[in-house]
């Protein structure tokens, strides 16, 4: 069990170290009203070579609730570890974390971010019993938007990010305030 | 073993949350991946609770979690058959001779098994109804 759990750690810290080596600095197509990373510069490790994790970008403007959503992105690789899931990309986690901005920014409800078993992120809030609204990024490119209350459901599938206009968003969160004020 | 007989819609049913992933720093919100299934599967294992004594929830959660490779778990998600049985699911007793007999399943409807995505509906559909149960403190409970 510990032999198993090593290999995969080493196996974890082998992946990122290819994927900083793929992706090149990352703040180049940083964009939005994210703020900066610290520094100004991709993380450098431990002066070793060894990449850090993914960090969220979180400002001092963000609100509370979406602070809390967002460092539950960096910790998503641990957990994810942990369970056995499929570690998510670092592209993965900066694409969740641009979608939870602006869904949070059309829609903000206490979001709650994680990994699922087939290594898909799911941002998911319940405002109120019997209601949720989410988006799931899958590691394909995949996406999936819905909002679910007993009376009205918006649930809607995208081959990619692109097509989760703000309009797709704009309906997933109407569709919640509508089936919230009813009740 | 007593046979609790077919499940009723006022029942409680509760499903073990082993993994720290599922568990949420929002007390109220179960994850959905409580009762996000793999591919290729459409039913969900949960226990009657309405038929169990807080003791025996809890002596059946750590079993499941040692089951599943955990020493520990984290607490339930708990909802109503009649909850679990909207949008087509089905809930049946389905005890394990021998071993649980307060075991029931949600079965998805047809072709959920081969569809990530109609899997991650029911998913969140249970999910946004159900209740989150911490875990008791251990050592009073766990003595028999």
């Amino acid at each position: 069990m510990q032999q198993h759990s090593t290999t995969r750690w080493l196996t974890y810290q082998t992946e990122l170290a290819a994927r900083w080596c793929e992706m090149g600095d990352p703040l180049a197509s940083s964009s939005g009203s994210a703020p900066e990373r610290e520094g100004g510069s991709p993380p450098v490790g431990d002066g070793l070579g060894e990449p850090q994790p993914f960090r969220a970008r979180i400002g001092n403007d963000d609100p509370p609730e979406l602070a809390a959503a967002l460092e539950d992105l960096n910790s998503i690789a641990r957990l994810a570890l942990e369970a056995g899931y499929p570690i998510p990309s670092n592209a993965m986690l900066d694409a969740t974390e641009s979608m939870l901005r602006r869904l949070y920014g059309v829609a903000p409800y206490q979001y709650l971010v994680g990994s699922a078993p087939e290594g898909e992120i799911d941002i998911y809030a319940r405002p109120k019993l019997a209601h949720s609204i989410s988006v799931t990024l899958y590691a394909d490119g995949e996406m999936l938007c819905s909002a679910l209350a007993p009376n009205e459901e918006f649930f809607e599938s995208f081959p990619s990010a692109k097509e989760v206009t703000d309009a797709v968003l704009l309906n997933a969160a109407s569709v919640m305030k509508r089936a919230l004020a009813q009740e | 073993m007593i046979d609790l007989g077919p499940v009723k819609a006022n029942e409680m049913i509760t499903r073990v949350l082993v993994h720290s992933n599922q568990v949420k720093r929002l007390a109220a919100v179960v994850d959905p991946k409580a009762f996000l299934l793999s591919d290729g599967t459409d039913e969900i294992s949960v226990d009657r609770r309405s038929h169990m004594s807080a003791e025996e929830a809890f002596r059946f959660a750590l079993r499941t979690a040692l089951r599943r490779g955990k020493i520990d778990f984290h607490g339930w998600a708990e909802l109503s058959v009649e909850s679990a049985m909207e949008d087509g699911r089905k809930v049946f007793a389905s005890p394990i001779p021998g071993d649980n007999r307060y075991h029931a399943t949600i079965k998805l409807p047809p072709g959920a098994a081969s569809d990530r995505h109609v899997r991650k509906y029911h998913a969140l559909r249970l999910a946004s109804r159900a209740r989150w149960v911490e875990r008791p403190p251990g050592p009073a409970f766990g003595k028999a």
